[in-house]
């Protein structure tokens, strides 16, 4: 056996470490998934390397989406930011039966305007959990080297007010800002705040 | 009673019911005291009507909630809200921030809540500045909840408002029973000193003393429960595990991404075995690094990564002097140096080679147990000793390379040789097997050092826990590859010579001791009939050894009987059972030993019993080594009969949960672990190697103290 060879085994065995780093860390690399999106396309985050992609935890009927969403601010950041290239992905993971839960048909009615890359069903909750999202809105930002760099809530007063858009510090806003501008993240991390995602 | 006084009495109530009626609906033109909303009955009501200038009373927010539906704590805990009070208030009343009631630790769906189900009440304190004018106010508020169920959360508000007269004296109202009766549910404050520490990933909550009550019925408690105002300390899905020190209790509790900002805030509540539930108020500031009393004796010193790298490397060097490592990195030592090419190319290469194989097999055990802890099981180090399938194949891999030694058979050159010959520039193949087969072989052999630095990798994340177990490889691979890169060193060895086959030979036996301890302790395992069976299929191992050599080819009859033969010697293999789970037999040394177990423990120190605890398993040979040179011997025995010392040992040879987590609540996963806690509940923990006179000095300690 050449030594290459086992130079090569080697190398091949630490990436399969490095894949087995699955726990949702700051600065660790995001976990990849494949979802399917409301319009049937199949979503990887292996097509996004090299581009800042958000994902958004997301439950049309809880209340404190509702207050992002009635106050124009989430969408208001979907085009704001996939404007200067940012992919932002929506994440529905209600399992069926399940308040949020909605069908790719029902999904094309109720995100019909969505500003989002894309709004991705996940009815098995399998990328909620393997993100570990609690709550919605629940909020993960991944750099272009593939690296989760922010993860938690998406501004910093937790209420179901749509008054309280405005007053809150949007952590994610602040936090695309940075990184656009190559600064590090301030807050890289807050406790997430809302409805419990509604798995199965 | 008569008709008349029955008229009488009924005309009065109806009196009094009118007139209450009429002020009520006089007050009531302008503020509402109850909504009724979809989900839940807000009301607002005070203790009081008339209040002197500078007086508090409370006013008190209550929640009758439809069934299934929770509002929520100051901190809701991983989902929800709590409740938000916007007041209007005249500018000669302060109002403070609610005072929140003792709230219910609800799971649902795996997420952890801290809710008031059914109904709920939310005190606030008001207070009437000293230089209120007399006269009579409106107080209007804006109260926001949430409340949710198991499928949704919805948002409810109320404007509610109530009437307060400032004046002379104070008047208070039917509602002050029920408003002294709520302040009664209120978390107890303590004058006790409480402190927090951060210790790696934990976070301690030190309460000195405890709770008079609590301490005295510390036997009774059931489950201990942290509700933390602040978001983001701790992983909430966990419950805090408690110490007694006399009458100090400690909670660790696992830390989450945040770290505490001068002052952790919450309620720590008790649920005692009766059902009682008893709740007192944290406020713990940071503890002080001087305050040398009490705890501070039990910090094990935390070491850097660093540090138990270094540890593993040198365990690693030391693994190389084990019996069951020790043949086959000599032979191989000498094989690269008899090699007829001498070229240094080819030796560094060779040596590059076995390093790799070694780190290879390292990583490959690292992933193992990193799929195994993904799945959830609970590995610690020595975990692969603890299935009696893997330790029957390791006593057949040792016996066959025993058998080699012996010269019974050769390994055809497809194959990896341990012996000579192989060492053929441009074919690393062999040294690269050698290296695998070096860890394989290892396996059994913990060194000394290996228990803590792997113990501590064990409960790392996956990259410290990788980096750790290569540092091990690389110590473990460093002698021949020094041996490899500096020429000079092999000057050092004796010269090749007949010697060497009387060596090789020689060195068969600590294999076949390594072979006798491995089926010792696959007796503890099993039953003895599986040993007999694994001891006949070593027979066969050797009978087929024997006719491999007979066989010149493998499609001779005697190589298709040898293969046969091989093959039967493997079926006991499948007989095995794959996972003991029944206790093996406990080591019982005397009457004064008895079966570790944490409730025992606790027990034991609730009582101010001095405890020493010692974890074992029958692979570990560094237990093995303590059992013999202290805790077995009459010195030690003789030693812990003249104390009051309870000995407690637990047997780690099969997986048992409960040691898995008492080990991990001093950041180990290996063994051998030995720890003795004084009458005071502080504890030390041992050197891994215990030696006779700092034992006997511990017990002495733990005596006395």
């Amino acid at each position: 056996m050449k030594l290459r060879y086992l130079i090569a085994t080697f190398i091949l065995a630490l990436t399969s470490i490095g894949l087995c780093q699955a726990a949702v860390q700051i600065g660790q690399p995001a976990p990849m998934f494949t979802g399917t999106s409301m319009t049937g396309k199949q979503i990887s985050l292996k097509q996004y390397k090299d581009k800042i992609v958000v994902l958004e935890w997301t439950n049309y009927q809880c209340p404190f989406v509702k207050k992002m969403y009635d106050s124009g601010k989430m969408e208001q950041l979907k085009s704001d930011y996939t404007g200067k290239g940012v992919v932002w992905l929506t994440v529905v993971s209600s399992a069926p039966g399940k308040q949020g839960y909605v069908t790719a048909q029902q999904a094309q009615k109720i995100y019909k305007d969505d500003k989002a890359s894309a709004v991705i069903l996940d009815p098995s909750g399998d990328i909620g959990k393997l993100y570990n999202a609690k709550t919605t809105p629940e909020i993960f930002i991944i750099n272009k080297k593939g690296k989760l760099v922010y993860m938690g809530a998406i501004d910093s007063i937790p209420s179901t007010k749509v008054t309280d858009v405005a007053k809150a510090n949007n952590y994610v806003e602040t936090a695309l800002n940075e990184l656009l501008a190559g600064k590090a993240i301030a807050q890289a991390q807050t406790t997430p705040y809302g409805c419990s995602v509604k798995y199965h | 009673m008569s008709a008349l006084k029955k008229l009488v009495y009924t005309t009065l109530t109806f009196c009094i019911i009118v007139s209450t009626n009429s002020i009520k609906a006089n007050i009531n033109t302008n503020y509402q005291t109850v909504k009724v909303n979809p989900r839940a009955t807000v009301s607002l009501f005070t203790n009081a009507d008339v209040v002197k200038p500078g007086q508090t009373f409370y006013a008190v927010f209550h929640l009758q909630l439809k069934p299934g539906w929770h509002s929520y704590w100051i901190n809701p805990g991983e989902s929800g809200l709590a409740p938000a009070v916007n007041w209007q208030l005249p500018s000669n009343f302060t109002a403070a921030p609610i005072e929140y009631l003792p709230p219910k630790r609800l799971i649902l769906d795996n997420f952890v809540t801290f809710v008031y189900e059914r109904q709920a009440d939310y005190i606030i304190p008001i207070t009437a500045t000293a230089n209120a004018a007399t006269g009579k106010y409106n107080i209007y508020a804006n109260f926001d909840y949430l409340i949710c169920s198991k499928d949704a959360c919805e948002p409810e508000s109320a404007d509610l408002g109530f009437a307060i007269t400032v004046g002379s004296g104070s008047q208070f109202n039917h509602k002050t029973e029920t408003v002294e009766r709520l302040l009664a549910q209120q978390a107890k404050s303590l004058t006790s000193s409480m402190h927090y520490q951060v210790d790696g990933k934990t976070l301690k909550l030190i309460i000195k003393p405890a709770p008079t009550l609590i301490a005295e019925s510390k036997k009774n408690i059931k489950e201990v429960i942290f509700f933390p105002q602040q978001s983001g300390l701790i992983k909430l899905e966990q419950l805090p595990t408690t110490t007694w020190s006399d009458d100090t209790l400690t909670l660790r509790l696992a830390r989450d991404f945040k770290l505490p900002e001068n002052t952790i805030d919450g309620i720590v509540a008790f649920v005692m075995r009766d059902g009682q539930h008893y709740y007192y108020q944290l406020h713990a500031r940071p503890k002080d690094k001087d305050d040398n009393t009490g705890m501070a004796l039990t910090n094990t010193p935390h070491a850097s990564l660093l540090w138990y790298l270094l540890l593993a490397f040198i365990g690693g060097i030391i693994l190389n002097i084990m019996p069951c490592v020790f043949p086959i990195l000599s032979l191989k030592a000498i094989s690269i140096f008899e090699a007829r090419h001498q070229h240094y190319r080819s030796n560094l290469m060779h040596g590059i080679a076995y390093t790799v194989g070694i780190l290879v097999s390292f990583l490959i055990f690292a992933i193992i147990v990193l799929i195994l802890k993904q799945f959830g099981h609970l590995v610690g180090w020595g975990f692969q000793m603890q299935s009696p399938t893997v330790v029957a194949i390791l006593t057949y891999i040792l016996f066959i390379i025993g058998l080699n030694l012996s010269g019974v058979f050769q390994f055809s050159n497809r194959f990896a040789n341990i012996g000579q010959g192989l060492v053929t520039p441009g074919n690393y193949r062999g040294s690269f097997f050698t290296g695998v087969l070096a860890v394989v072989v290892a396996t059994p052999c913990t060194a000394p050092f290996m228990g803590t630095a792997i113990g501590f990798a064990f409960t790392q994340p996956p990259l410290i826990l990788t980096t750790i177990l290569l540092a091990l490889g690389l110590g473990m691979a460093l002698p021949l590859l020094l041996l490899s890169i500096v020429p000079i060193l092999r000057y050092c060895l004796p010269k090749p010579g007949h010697w060497m086959v009387t060596f090789k030979e020689f060195l068969a036996f600590p294999m076949y001791l390594s072979c006798a301890w491995l089926l010792w302790v696959l007796m503890q395992q099993t039953q003895s009939v599986n040993v007999l069976l694994i001891l006949a299929g070593l027979v066969l191992i050797a009978f087929g050894c024997w006719l491999l050599n007979k066989s010149k080819r493998m499609t001779s009859v005697l190589g298709i009987l040898t293969l046969i033969v091989f093959i039967i010697a493997i079926y006991p293999l499948y007989h095995l059972p794959n996972n003991t789970t029944t206790p093996s037999s406990p080591h019982k040394i005397t009457s004064k030993t008895n079966t570790f177990n944490t409730e025992s423990l606790q027990n034991l120190l609730a009582e101010h019993k001095p405890v020493m605890v010692n974890i074992t398993a029958d692979w570990c040979l560094t237990c093995k080594l303590n059992e013999n040179t202290v805790l077995n011997t009459e010195t030690f025995q003789q030693a812990l009969n003249n104390t009051q010392v309870v000995f407690l040992q637990g047997d780690w040879t099969n997986r048992n949960a409960s040691i898995f987590h008492y080990l991990q609540q001093f950041d180990r996963s290996g063994i051998p672990f030995t720890i003795i806690y004084n009458r005071q509940g502080e504890y030390r923990i041992l050197p891994n190697i215990l030696t006779m006179q700092n034992t006997l000095d511990m017990l002495e300690w733990a005596d006395e103290n």
